[in-house]
């Protein structure tokens, strides 16, 4: 018997494969073409996905216009994409005027809740509270931070700073950038002076790097004239395993990240994703969070496609709240009250050869509350630092 | 100038704190098209509001002070453009009082809700803030009656009804408000049998 001929179903990207966060936006469009690939190559979808990929550059105004282009001209139904909040805010009025969806693959600091998006990546109480919880119960409550003078830190550190002092902790200094400012001298200098116990880092992109290299080089120079100085702990919601390849072999280890998805975790159904991913950008690649999330949007939306039988966005969206994805971070769904996911929050250190050591892995997938409605400050600030608490290491 | 109708803002000056681009695009055009002279502003740094009637400010840029933010109290309407609803934002947003918001991305519509909210909210606040100063005054000028009367009480050795007459008529008789007698005679400018003959 004949095959059928497959339908082509076009599917919109919108990333940002240049300009400052280019990078993300290049593991991200990885993480796709493998869902794309995985479904195109498979006799359980009677169709294959053709990608549209369109690279604003990190261009807000890009943004705006390619989308418009997707939806108007090459009449899109689902697009995949954005990074920041800036620019899914310029997406947004778009996707909800024309009625689509948007496959959005970045964690993001909540306080959203569109009909039109499936948020894949995520939710403050699966990155920043995951985070905070930590440092209370292991590491202490005076915190230093540091960050990009945008949306992103402004909201995580409000968070923190709600639970540390829930705590009886205090932000012992909060130091701003502007965004993809590098000069960052000041700030090292003034941690090596000040020597907090924990610094937390909401710096993005080379800003970053650059604070890991200096900082790990400053350390260096004040533990040879006195060993006995002690370090401080950088935490972040956002380290990943690429990044920690261009900070450097020795500067980027030992740092904490809180993240649904680290390549180490150790499952079948990640082993077979991390070969797979190795296979097809390079042996020495390992994928990010952003790369599993966004292979996520791809994999989800096929199965939903499958599921209602077309692209229609109700149908399809519908469909989306009634899966349940086997996904190489855990079982992943979609909650239907809010089109956020059920992710499995980790906790992570840094460790030599550019990948994380995993110390905390929640019991169950979390369930996603984009306005931390459910935040419970009384049950954080009780998780006091206990002397010689030893972290449960998940293998 | 020909007179208005009760709800029309024709002549008003608005300014516009916001980067170019669509929104400030649409609202500018709505402004004009409802009469007002419109002004825009780049920059979120501090601008002078001295010829301004109507205040329109983003409320998603602006640089956060690393000690939170910082803003003078604006004593005009004032209007917030919205986009991000996270709390950081929406502090410094609550920071600057505005008096109505509109959300973004900014459509025609409610564009005039928001200018009749705000003059409207901001009338309203002005009034109540004049009552409280007032009202602040009398509170203050209170204690000043009350200790001008236990003065007198204690000095004429009388019930505080009779105290209060005898103030209330060395008030009338000066000319006065009984405030300013009950300062005068606690600095002992009205010695008792002055009050009695008064």
């Amino acid at each position: 018997m004949a095959r059928r001929r497959r339908e082509t179903i076009h599917l919109g990207v919108l990333y940002s494969l240049t300009g400052p966060y280019g990078l993300v936006g290049r593991e991200m469009l990885n993480g796709l073409t493998l869902a794309v690939e995985q479904v195109n190559g498979s006799a359980e979808f009677d169709f294959q996905f053709a990608p549209l990929v369109f690279d604003p550059g990190g261009d807000l105004q890009n943004y705006q216009e390619h989308c418009e282009l997707l939806i108007r001209d090459k009449g899109v139904r689902h697009i995949v994409g954005c990074y920041t909040s800036a620019s899914r805010k310029q997406v947004l009025p778009l996707i909800e005027r024309y009625d689509r969806l948007l496959w959005h693959s970045a964690r993001y600091e909540g306080f959203e809740n569109s009909d039109n998006v499936i948020y894949v990546g995520a939710a403050p109480n699966q990155h920043i509270v995951p985070l905070a919880r930590h440092m209370i119960e292991t590491l202490g409550t005076s915190v230093y931070c540091v960050g990009a003078n945008y949306l992103w830190t402004w909201e995580t550190t409000r968070v923190l700073q709600e639970i540390v002092s829930a705590a009886g902790g205090e932000i012992v200094a909060k130091r701003l950038v502007a965004l993809w400012d590098t000069e960052i001298g000041h700030i090292v200098r003034e941690i090596i002076e000040r020597r907090p116990p924990i610094v937390f880092n909401t710096l993005v992109g080379e800003a970053s790097y650059r604070f890991y290299r200096d900082l790990h080089r400053a350390l260096a120079r004040e533990q040879a004239r006195d060993p006995g100085l002690p370090r401080p702990t950088v935490l972040s919601c956002s380290l990943c395993e690429p990044e920690l390849r261009l900070i450097g072999p020795r500067a980027s280890v030992g740092h904490i990240t809180s993240s649904v998805y680290f390549s180490s975790i150790d499952t079948p159904e990640n082993r077979a994703f991390v070969r797979r991913y190795r296979e097809m950008f390079g042996s020495g690649n390992l994928p990010s969070v952003d790369a599993e999330a966004s292979y996520l949007c791809g994999l989800l939306l096929a199965r939903a496609v499958r599921r209602a039988g077309s692209t229609d966005v109700q149908g399809v969206r519908a469909a989306a709240r009634r899966d349940e994805l086997q996904a190489p971070q855990g079982v992943v769904r979609v909650d239907p009250e809010n089109n956020h996911c059920y992710l499995t929050p980790r906790l992570a250190r840094s460790r030599a050869g550019f990948s994380f050591e995993i110390l905390d892995t929640a019991p169950a997938p979390v369930k996603p509350d984009p306005y931390l409605t459910w935040l419970d400050l009384d049950d954080l600030a009780h998780r006091r630092p206990v002397p010689g608490h030893a972290l449960r290491v998940v293998k | 100038m020909t007179r208005r109708h009760a709800r029309s803002f024709r002549g008003l000056h608005a300014l516009i704190e916001h980067p170019p681009g669509r929104d400030r695009t649409v609202l500018t055009t709505q402004l004009e098209l409802l009469g007002l002279r419109v002004t825009v502003h780049d920059s979120p740094l501090p601008r002078s509001y001295e010829d301004i009637d109507i205040l329109f400010f983003d409320a998603d840029g602006g640089q956060e002070a690393e000690s939170g933010d910082v803003h003078r109290e604006i004593e005009l309407p004032a209007v917030a453009l919205i986009g991000s609803e996270t709390p950081s934002r929406l502090q410094a947003m609550l920071a600057r009082q505005p008096s109505a918001y509109l959300m973004k991305p900014i459509r025609a519509t409610g564009i005039y809700a928001s200018l009749a909210i705000a003059t409207h909210q901001f009338a309203t606040l002005q009034g109540m803030r004049r009552k409280l100063a007032s009202a602040e005054e009398r509170l203050r000028s209170r204690r000043l009656l009350f200790s001008a009367t236990l003065q007198i009480m204690k000095q004429a050795e009388v019930g505080e009804a009779e105290a209060f007459r005898i103030l209330r008529r060395a008030a009338m008789s000066h000319r006065q408000t009984i405030e300013a007698m009950s300062a005068q005679i606690l600095a002992g400018e009205f010695p008792l049998p002055r009050l009695r003959v008064g």
